[in-house]
């Protein structure tokens, strides 16, 4: 108790310094839990993607052959089934085929928008947990009809219908009529589908010559069964790339495996290409840099702080240990109020990013076209931020606080407790 | 005095040190971040090449043949019925012209490109991003000649089947001035057999606001009754207002059989879509440089108060024989500055090895990472003035006699 009497009177006495020491910690928290939570935005598992930590993506293929060779993001569909179909440890599959940039969505009687569109099959809708406003999605034989099938998002329906009850009606999509079968709520735009305002019933099944059987428009999505472990169906994938290049052999045709399918965190991470092997290393280190980084400055600060300050204590410490006071007591004393400095300025920084991320992010975090690669909109979190903050990320900066603390006041700490009485009282004189 | 200062800064070399290497480490980060920065964003000291006001641009589509309002009997009227949709357009009111273009149109990220032989020669190889366009072009987007010719002479050249190329800094150094081969022959057999003649050279037409390239670019006629192509129009000043809406509930401007005219755009808007990342990844970098300034203000001033505050009684007997506000603050301020200089030359010692590899990736000459160095310095040094100010304005401010009192 007397303890931290005495603390809380060395920081009401020394207000200008503990009012620094409080702003450096509160600014090294915040910007390192801003960044921590904006990172997370990008991986976060919320509807209709609830499944994401559990899905991985065939998405990407790399072909050598004597007359050509290239690659590309798409897969001829009756190679993807080859590739992807049947998998153990797989709960269920699902073909989807982006459509390359920006589709006219349209009725005859309304207006006339422009979106991005995507097909995807029966089993996307099983996958992914999209909340119906109105109808319900295209089942099985819907999927593989010849007719057209579409679900539109509400923001689409608002504004070619006025309104959000347009099951049944008909949505003419690049020229083609197509029947609304639903109207799902909008995504949280940083989802990895969460631009997709369209989706059209599965019709990428055949390849004209161009793709030469290999190229296409397919990606394949895996929702896997659970504990079951990704590198076990990139083991599996792996081998149906060798018996399709052994199959090839004769033609000189030959697939590039790279680590296919892709788990969310190696996408979120966008270290992958058609033509290269995701990395997460790079990725990996430039946030450990960027975090290093943000501890080790403010600690020196404040290291730097806590030594002044205490060299103005220093005939204090050394009357205590005069009058008995052991080695470790000193440490443990300077060690809880530089403490209970981190965890004020902690709470200070945990609280400012949350208000940086619910009322500043659009500043900072935009949508991009995957196809046009262009900034759509700014992106505000505001409606997903407590997905983003739970206990751990408190508890991640309780732990920063700690470690901004070893780091600032080890050595102050440990030089203060090898003063000398004699000394320290004598150089006061 | 100087040796003076750097003897009373060797006393206090254990917490100095810890301010060299804070000081290092952050004049590292900044100097990274400028030098990010500068790769970034030189682009936007160079002329655009083009003009986007009252630009806008408009995709060509054609109905599925699957769909049922496909009219088969016109399925083989395609470049015919571009044409006619182009006409339409030319002779609209609120336009002023129109052309149809094939990776004309600048913030689309198209590197569509090869080389051209130029007069018959191997070794006279220039190398570009290719864009195709009709004579209109010139006047939609503003191009200008680095001759001085005018809109007209250049819209002639085109209509000729002439070609303009553009400056090319990689090209000169090599040939050196390019002026020398207009009227020369230009080929890519690739392309064409009997190649094109180089009509002018005119401004680099850029495909954003903040790229640096320092490759050439070739302005090619486009056959419009062969040549895929989008269109790309200028609308009339004045005009612009509800252009968008008039132009969608239009139908004879675009739909044309089995054709029709998409995704109107103002070139303006797109560009300012496809700068949302760049200058949000810049705003990024410059928050964290503030905010790291701001850690190393709170740091100085953290580290100095106490040692200002000790050095009271020094301060008070330093003006007690005649040393001036000015001088004690040159000498405060002095000491911060010091510090400073070594964390750079500690700074400079640990890059220095890596120097041509860096230099090499973001190619640029070392000279260009020397006046980087020297704004970071610049502006800790700032920071370094700001933090000190205030603890030695208050230690100045206490009376001689007050401060000596307790020695």
């Amino acid at each position: 108790m007397n303890y931290i009497k005495q603390i809380i009177y060395e920081l009401r006495n020394q207000k200008m310094m503990t009012w620094v020491s409080i702003s450096g910690t509160a600014l090294a928290i915040f910007l390192i839990m801003a960044i921590f939570m904006a990172d997370r935005l990008l991986g976060i598992s919320i509807p209709p993607d609830s499944n994401r930590q559990k899905i991985m993506k065939g998405q990407a293929i790399d072909f050598q052959s004597e007359k050509s060779s290239g690659s590309g993001m798409g897969i001829d569909y009756n190679l993807a089934k080859q590739l992807y179909s049947g998998l153990d440890g797989v709960k269920l599959i699902s073909y989807v085929a982006r459509k390359w940039g920006n589709s006219d969505a349209g009725s005859s009687d309304g207006n006339i928008t422009s979106v991005q569109a995507m097909e995807v099959d029966d089993s996307y809708w099983k996958m992914y947990d999209y909340q119906f406003l109105s109808g319900k999605p295209f089942d099985k034989a819907e999927s593989e009809s010849a007719q057209n099938f579409v679900v539109i998002t509400e923001s689409v329906a608002r504004k070619v219908f006025g309104e959000v009850n347009v099951s049944g009606r008909q949505l003419d999509v690049d020229n083609i009529p197509y029947f609304i079968k639903g109207v799902v709520k909008d995504s949280f735009p940083l989802l990895p589908d969460g631009t997709i305002e369209v989706f059209l019933n599965f019709k990428s099944f055949d390849t004209d010559g161009f793709g030469e059987g290999i190229f296409g428009a397919t990606n394949v999505r895996l929702l896997l069964q659970d504990g079951i472990d990704p590198s076990y169906i990139k083991q599996q994938v792996e081998k149906r790339y060798d018996d399709f290049n052994r199959s090839q052999e004769e033609n000189n045709n030959r697939l590039i495996y790279h680590y296919q399918p892709y788990t969310s965190e190696e996408l979120a991470a966008g270290s992958f290409g058609s033509n290269n092997d995701p990395s997460l290393e790079i990725k990996t280190r430039l946030k450990a840099l960027v975090f290093a980084l943000l501890l080790i400055l403010p600690a020196i600060n404040l290291s730097s702080m806590t030594r002044s300050r205490l060299r103005t204590r220093i005939s204090e410490i050394g009357v205590r240990r005069a009058f008995g006071a052991k080695k470790n007591n000193i440490i443990f004393q300077i060690f809880t109020e530089n403490l209970l400095i981190s965890f004020i300025g902690g709470i200070i920084g945990l609280g400012l990013s949350l208000i940086f991320l619910a009322f500043l992010s659009g500043y900072f975090i935009a949508v991009n076209d995957p196809t046009t690669f262009a900034a759509i909109a700014p992106v505000s979190v505001r409606p997903v931020i407590w997905h983003v903050f739970d206990f751990s990320v408190f508890f991640i900066a309780l732990g920063a606080c700690f470690i901004l603390n070893i780091l600032s006041a080890t050595i102050p700490a440990w030089k203060a407790s090898l003063v000398r009485p004699a000394i320290a009282i004598s150089k006061t004189r | 005095m100087k040796r003076a200062l750097l003897q009373e800064m060797t006393h206090e070399w254990r917490i100095n040190i810890w301010l060299v290497v804070e000081l290092a480490v952050v004049s590292l980060a900044i100097w990274a971040i400028l030098t990010l920065l500068w790769v970034q964003c030189q682009g936007l000291f160079y002329p655009l090449g083009f003009n986007p006001e009252r630009v806008y641009t408009i995709d060509v589509k054609n109905i599925p043949e699957s769909s049922p309002y496909f009219l088969s009997e016109y399925k083989d009227s395609y470049y015919q019925d571009r044409k006619e949709l182009i006409r339409r357009l030319r002779n609209n009111p609120n336009i002023e012209a129109v052309s149809l273009h094939s990776n004309f149109a600048p913030y689309e990220y198209n590197y569509m490109g090869n080389g051209l032989f130029i007069d018959g020669k191997d070794s006279i190889f220039y190398t570009g991003n290719f864009r195709y366009a009709e004579p209109d072009i010139i006047d939609i987007m503003e191009i200008r000649s680095l001759t001085g010719k005018n809109h007209r002479q250049l819209r002639k050249m085109l209509s000729e089947g002439k070609i303009l190329i553009s400056q090319h800094e990689n090209f000169e150094n090599r040939m050196g001035d390019i002026e020398k081969f207009i009227g020369k022959e230009a080929s890519n057999e690739g392309i064409r057999e009997n190649g094109w003649v180089i009509g002018d050279v005119v401004e680099r037409v850029r495909r954003s606001n903040y790229e640096y390239n320092p490759e050439g670019v070739v302005i090619f006629p486009i056959d419009v009754d062969k040549d895929w192509g989008n269109i790309i129009l200028k609308v009339k000043p004045g005009k612009e207002k509800n252009f968008i809406e008039d132009f969608n509930s239009d139908r004879s401007l675009s739909h044309l059989r089995n054709i029709y005219l998409s995704n109107l755009k103002s070139l303006v808007k797109k560009g300012e879509s496809i700068h949302r990342e760049i200058e949000i990844n810049i705003r990024l970098m410059v928050s964290i440089s503030f905010f790291l300034l701001i850690t190393i203000f709170l740091g100085l001033l953290g580290s100095f108060w106490f040692r200002v505050q000790q050095r009271i009684s020094e301060i008070a007997i330093r003006k007690t024989y005649g040393a001036s506000n000015k001088d004690l603050f040159r000498r405060i301020i002095g000491e911060g500055l010091i510090l400073l200089l070594a964390g750079l030359v500690l700074v400079s010692v640990c890059i220095w090895p890596f120097i041509r590899e860096i230099t090499d990736t973001i190619n640029e000459a070392w000279w260009t990472l020397l006046i980087l160095e020297g704004i970071a310095a610049g502006m800790i040094a700032l920071c370094i003035v700001l933090s000190l100010w205030y603890p030695s304005w208050r230690a100045m401010k206490i009376e001689p006699a007050i401060a000596v009192k307790e020695e």
